[in-house]
């Protein structure tokens, strides 16, 4: 890809993300020029961006609930547009309550229509953080259909990640619609079970959701924090544990991509073939 | 027998400022919005409970554990005359358009917050092993945030409208203080005031 046409991503910092610098770290690693760009910058700069990552992190320190303060912010207008125009647009973990509490996720009927409400766990509550599995949809519209199916373990740490709603038959209209990108699941694939494999009481084990037109992905694990093999624990189940454990003490072979990184990769190959089309 | 426990932090409210400021410069209730306090709200229930052995156990519980209030940062007051009853459910259907200009008389609304009903069974664990040693048997602990609305409206209907307007999350220009999919709003009181009791 030459430099002239690499698609430009905007990371959306409002005040209390802490994940922005390495989510423009991993989308450069994936062939993108990033820039980190504050919530109060003169909105009508984002229309000369490609694609669109709201970053994990307190956005308005969780103030009322996770993600509502920043939802109503009125950069999203512009957001909103580059969702029309059907530019990729991210949201990891409070960045994906961000988008669920503007409603741009899951975008059935418009307006809110789901909530990403505090873990359901058993003998626990609050914040959690491990690893989990995660399985891809090939069948999706959105993007990261572009996984192909993969199981990639992806590290989530949040004390609000359970997808539900109150819309009676919601979820089964998106997992019908292929709406439901990615599921937390074994390491072999095979569906959660419930607890401990689905870390939050998730409705479906939904770990993802995109809009209809499929641009548009909020999802509460972080890709970015395992972008690099060298990110990923030496002793975790399966494959992506076995790279880890064969690179060690190799400098360069840490540094290659981890699980993460092909789902920044398919959503700048998006974002590239939209600019070029 | 239910008692009601308001919690109020004696420091600046952040939350509540931050709740102001979206509300009025971000969503346009600037005018019609007057004023806004937040509290947590406890309740508690003990259905054969006589209310002054209710209250004084809970008081020793209170003082007892940290789980309810922090006497450093937050003070915390009964609401024994149970005034604020079960209130009524707020629902889309209510909400209404906001007016061009602010009118009408001033209302106040409590509307409590809850998420999934706000049961804490761990704190009707833990206290109610306490309560029963004291003789009343606890059978209820719940929680959640308690909104003190102020705002102008023709009436009552308008009202009701205005507080479920701007309380009901629906969309990125439409309310704030509660998402539905897993939060219940209730109307605990609205109610007519004069500004000179509400400066009181």
């Amino acid at each position: 890809m030459s430099a002239l046409s690499k698609p430009r991503a905007a990371v959306i910092q409002f005040p209390g993300v802490n994940c922005e610098y390495e989510s423009a770290r991993a989308l450069r690693a994936a062939g993108a020029e990033a820039d980190v760009l504050r919530w109060n910058v003169d909105s009508t700069l984002l229309t000369e961006y490609d694609l669109f990552l709201l970053p994990g992190g307190f956005s308005y320190q969780d103030r009322i609930r996770a993600g509502a303060v920043a939802a109503k912010e009125r950069i999203l207008d512009a957001v909103a547009e580059a969702i029309e125009l059907g530019k990729p647009v991210l949201g990891i973990c409070n960045g994906a309550q961000v988008l669920v509490e503007a409603g741009f996720v899951p975008g059935l009927a418009g307006g809110l229509e789901l909530a990403i409400a505090p873990n359901r766990m058993p003998d626990r509550e609050g914040y959690f953080s491990d690893w989990r599995f995660l399985k891809s949809n090939p069948e999706s519209p959105s993007w990261a259909a572009a996984l192909n199916g993969s199981v990639l373990p992806v590290p989530f740490a949040h004390g609000e990640g359970r997808f539900t709603s109150r819309n009676e038959g919601l979820f089964e209209q998106l997992d019908a619609a292929g709406q439901i990108v990615m599921r937390y699941a074994k390491a072999d694939g095979s569906a959660a079970d419930g607890w401990p494999v689905n870390p939050n009481g998730s409705v479906m084990d939904v770990a993802g959701i995109c809009n209809r037109a499929g641009n548009v992905l909020a999802m509460m694990p972080h890709p970015e924090r395992c972008a690099w093999l060298g990110q990923v624990p030496e002793m975790l189940e399966g494959d992506w544990g076995a790279r880890r454990q064969a690179a060690m003490g190799s400098w360069d072979d840490l540094q290659g991509p981890g699980p993460g990184h092909a789902l920044f990769t398919a959503m700048v190959a998006a974002a590239s073939r939209r600019k070029e089309s | 027998m239910r008692l009601d426990l308001q919690v109020k932090l004696t420091t600046i409210d952040l939350v509540r400022a931050t709740a102001w400021l979206s509300l009025t410069e971000t969503l346009g209730w600037q005018g019609i919005l007057e004023g806004l306090t937040r509290y947590d709200l406890w309740r508690f229930e003990s259905p054969d409970a006589d209310l002054a052995a209710f209250r004084a156990a809970l008081d020793v519980e209170l003082e007892r554990t940290s789980s309810y209030y922090n006497p450093n940062k937050q003070a915390r007051e009964f609401l024994t005359e149970n005034t604020l009853g079960d209130g009524r459910r707020l629902a889309l259907a209510d909400t209404r358009p906001r007016p061009e200009q602010p009118e009408g008389d001033l209302w106040r609304a409590l509307v409590w917050v809850t998420d999934e009903g706000g049961e804490r069974p761990d704190l009707l664990r833990a206290s109610g092993a306490q309560l029963r040693a004291r003789g009343v048997n606890l059978t209820s602990v719940r929680t959640g945030t308690l909104w003190d609305i102020r705002l102008h409206a023709q009436d009552e209907a308008h009202a009701r409208g205005f507080v479920a307007g701007l309380a009901l999350s629906r969309d990125r220009r439409k309310g704030l203080l509660l998402n539905p999919h897993y939060q219940e709003g209730h109307l605990l009181k609205l109610e007519a005031v004069s500004r000179a009791t509400m400066e009181a």
